[in-house]
């Protein structure tokens, strides 16, 4: 039952629309930071900036391919996220027959 | 007519609901629901923790809390503030336990007269709401399922 609970950076990280579709392009594979900065109606600067809230959520991966900086998926830390509100999904099925047998006279399950 | 004794559950868009139908009145629920006796007698299970020493400001703004116990005798608090308390009907409040690092995420209690007796709806909800749910969107929250579902599979 006791989970850690996923960072706040993944939370914050997927909250914006922009990092969403950062991510979303990343799921075809790897893209050099100057296509991707591309792909965007914003300057690279401010897509820098959403790239690194990545990679301190540790979303994405920067790597060194000859002058290029390439970026790659790594969505591992959503584990975390869905673990966490999974764990809640077998925690209230139990509490709420807790409940009912409470409430019932812990007599046994009618079926 | 017998009530059924499973509780089913969803998880959808970052919100967990569950719900189960009890032969006993809204108002019995409810009580249960609101009374540090009773909370100590029923809340959790043997394989996962217990609780004990509610305390429990029962309006809107008032807070709660309670000590718990895992199964492994690790000691862990809950706390909240209630944010409706709509007798025998429904019941909101905040929840903030230890053991998720105090994360606060809302729960809901929908408690509905059948002709067996309640139906009991939990919504718990919140989970990434820091600004998931503001920047608007349930699609949001699918879409991180996909990513996470596709590196899986991959």
């Amino acid at each position: 039952m006791a989970r850690a609970r996923a960072s706040i950076d993944v939370f914050h990280a997927v909250a914006d629309p922009t990092r969403r579709a950062i991510l979303d392009r990343l799921q075809g594979g790897g893209v050099a930071v100057a296509e991707l900065a591309a792909g965007f109606a914003m300057s690279r600067p401010a897509v820098s900036k959403h790239l690194r809230v990545l990679r301190d959520a540790r979303l994405v991966r920067e790597d060194k391919e000859g002058r290029q900086r390439v970026y790659r998926l790594t969505p591992g830390p959503l584990r975390d996220v869905s673990a966490w509100i999974e764990s809640y999904r077998s925690f209230w099925p139990a509490n709420l027959i807790s409940l009912k047998r409470h409430l019932e006279g812990r007599k046994e399950p009618t079926r | 007519m017998s009530s059924t004794m499973r509780a089913l559950s969803n998880v959808d868009a970052g919100v967990v609901t569950a719900e189960i139908e009890i032969a006993a009145t809204p108002t019995r629920v409810f009580q249960s629901l609101t009374d540090a006796n009773e909370l100590a007698r029923w809340w959790g299970a043997d394989a996962m923790y217990r609780t004990s020493d509610w305390k429990l400001d029962l309006r809107p703004g008032g807070k709660w809390s309670a000590l718990a116990r895992g199964a492994d005798g690790t000691a862990m608090t809950l706390d909240g503030e209630f944010l409706e308390v709509d007798p025998p009907r429904r019941l909101v409040f905040t929840w903030r336990p230890s053991w998720d690092g105090y994360a606060v995420t809302t729960v809901r209690y929908d408690l509905e007269p059948t002709a067996a007796g309640t139906r009991v709806r939990v919504t718990h909800s919140g989970f990434g709401d820091r600004d998931t749910a503001a920047a608007g969107t349930g699609e949001g929250w699918k879409r991180v399922l996909e990513w996470l579902a596709a590196h899986i599979a991959g």
